[in-house]
């Protein structure tokens, strides 16, 4: 007898474990150090894409390839990081927005021979890159949704401890007091330069590993990734499930996970099932605003 | 030729609909993502009332009628976040729902296939000499460009002008004066968002719109409106025009394709080295 839930179901719990670490590394970045970014869907297919060139290229396995994607990620955060250093607020989502869309446009350039400096060749343009092989880990391909289920649940089971560990060590209370007070933080002798590098890079480097996570899953990545849209999601998962803790991170991405699968059970015309989840998202995210900002278990309002 | 005309047309269009988004940001201080919203249901409304057999002046009309009862709704809401003290990060993510509702239920009611307003513009002879000065492209940028002439001159000679630039200029001295800063910045919202329709509406004629029309064209406005000067109601004017100016250039030069990376490439040059933008003024509510 099978007692192991149908592939779907394992499918859609390895999304669940790939947009939690999405939304507890911007969680990172918006519940502990206060910037609000609109950029994660950058890191997100950032991740995907080294991913997918690496896995397409050799026969590594994911056991050095999720460590190279986590370094690549961490040097894309650490470049939304420079405009956090002069940067906050409202500015500072425009500086994630232009590096977002730097990235979408570099990845999304299709073929032009001659062309100036175009990714399109290594990239394949808007069609982005499909048949990513399996999964590898220590020489066993992944091929069953199962196996593939588990390394998503461990990896992300491993990054969330590292992010609960970082928020509670002297670190992440530097990170909050850097927050709350830049300027007592200065006088403190916290350097504050170096806290903003290293708390974009942790963040970007969770985004990537959740994004190549997400290409072993559907062996298909493409520009969309990179789109406003992803990060909207990311935002709206963390804004939801409540700013500042881990268990508010997961709750935001099953919410949103969950709900076109309720809308399924309900009937609704397939092709209009999106936009009634986000048309009900939109909504509860302004009511959340207004009734409760911090998010449904945050423990911290967006700053 | 063609890449000039079309450099012009952005310019003048982003210009526009970057003072429609400095009226509702100077006076708050917040980025209402919401406007993009506005900027994608104006069109479709005009679509629906001349699908209805009104004429192209009453479709207009009819849609800034809705605009303007939106753009209540968004002051109220707004309002309501000022009352109870939330900070700009809250306001943002509320504007940026509300955006998600207008886009959703845009999608839902009009369906995701483009759409095209037709019968808004005269037919050019292609015989007649400098017919090129008669399409679309150039009126709806020299119709744009009258606009703003007419909003700068109400902006300087209006008692609401008066109000929102002293509002803009110290919220806290205008209060203390015993101004309602409640009503001046639902105004200022409302106005705001009737500028943005229209700057939609010119845009949409001429082109194929759908859903995903709004986000693009905001970022659009907010970076003339950074590159300009975020602090000056003159701002998205030169803002307007550097991006005509880096369109042609990017065009010509490189490829489409670069438009948007070139736009935001400028952006980030300016908040790292010039964040006050081209007419940079200081806030005086930010700390120095």
């Amino acid at each position: 007898m099978n007692y192991l839930p149908s592939d779907y179901y394992l499918l859609l719990w390895s999304y669940l474990m790939c947009y939690w670490l999405l939304a507890a590394s911007l969680n990172l970045v918006m519940g502990s150090a206060g910037y609000l970014s609109l950029a994660h869907g950058a890191f997100m297919a950032c991740g995907g894409y080294s991913y997918a060139l690496i896995m397409c290229n050799s026969n590594l396995g994911v056991e050095v390839v999720l460590p190279v994607t986590a370094l690549l990620g961490a040097g894309l955060g650490m470049a939304l990081a420079l405009p956090a250093l002069r940067l906050r607020g409202d500015v500072f989502v425009l500086a994630g927005l232009a590096l977002q869309t730097f990235f979408h446009a570099s990845i999304s350039n299709s073929y032009h021979p001659g062309g100036f400096f175009n990714l399109g060749n290594i990239a394949n343009g808007t069609l982005g890159i499909s048949d990513i092989p399996k999964p590898v880990i220590f020489g066993t391909v992944l091929n069953s949704q199962a196996s593939r289920a588990v390394l998503s649940t461990v990896v992300a089971i491993f990054c969330s401890s590292a992010l609960f560990w970082l928020r509670i060590s002297p670190w992440g209370r530097s990170l909050r007091a850097l927050r709350d007070d830049e300027e007592v933080s200065r006088s403190l002798g916290k350097r504050i330069p170096l806290i903003k590098l290293e708390v974009f890079a942790v963040s970007g480097s969770i985004a990537a590993i959740a994004g190549a996570l997400y290409a072993t899953q559907v062996g298909f990545v493409s520009p969309q990734l990179a789109s406003i849209e992803t990060s909207t999601l990311i935002l709206m998962m963390t804004c939801i499930g409540g700013l500042g803790t881990l268990r508010g991170s997961f709750v935001g991405a099953a919410l949103i996970l969950s709900f076109p699968e309720i809308f399924r059970l309900i009937g609704l015309r397939v092709h209009m099932v999106d936009n009634w989840r986000l048309l009900l998202f939109g909504i509860v995210l302004v009511v959340l605003m207004h009734v409760r900002p911090r998010g449904l278990l945050g423990s911290e309002e967006i700053s | 030729m063609e890449y000039i005309l079309a450099g012009f047309r952005i310019g003048a269009l982003v210009a526009l609909f970057g003072l429609g988004f400095q009226l509702a940001y100077m006076p708050t201080r917040i980025f209402h993502i919401s406007l993009a919203g506005i900027f994608l249901i104006a069109p479709y409304l005009v679509w629906q009332a001349t699908v209805l057999n009104l004429s192209p002046f009453w479709a207009c009309a009819f849609a800034g009628l809705v605009v303007f009862i939106l753009a209540v709704g968004v002051g109220f809401q707004h309002e309501l976040l000022v009352k109870k003290g939330s900070g700009p990060g809250v306001h943002l993510v509320a504007s940026l729902g509300l955006f998600i509702i207008l886009q959703q239920a845009t999608a839902l009611l009009w369906g995701t296939e483009p759409h095209e307003l037709s019968g808004f513009w005269f037919d050019v002879d292609p015989e007649q000499p400098f017919n090129y000065l008669f399409q679309p492209r150039v009126g709806t940028g020299v119709l744009a460009l009258l606009l703003l002439s007419a909003i700068y001159l109400a902006l300087w000679r209006s008692r609401l002008g008066l109000l929102l630039r002293g509002l803009a200029s110290n919220p806290v001295q205008f209060e203390v004066a015993g101004m309602n800063s409640m009503k001046t910045r639902i105004s200022a919202i409302v106005l705001s968002s009737l500028i943005t329709g229209f700057a939609s509406i010119l845009w949409a004629i001429d082109l194929r719109f759908g859903p995903e029309l709004g986000m693009n064209e905001l970022l659009m406005a907010v970076v003339a409106v950074i590159v300009g000067g975020r602090l000056s109601f003159f701002g998205p004017l030169v803002g307007g025009v550097s991006i005509g100016i880096l369109h042609v250039v990017t065009i010509s030069q490189f490829s489409s394709q670069w438009n948007e990376a070139a736009m935001f490439f400028l952006l980030v040059s300016f908040l790292i080295f010039r964040p006050n933008g081209i007419l940079g003024q200081i806030d005086s509510e930010e700390p120095q």
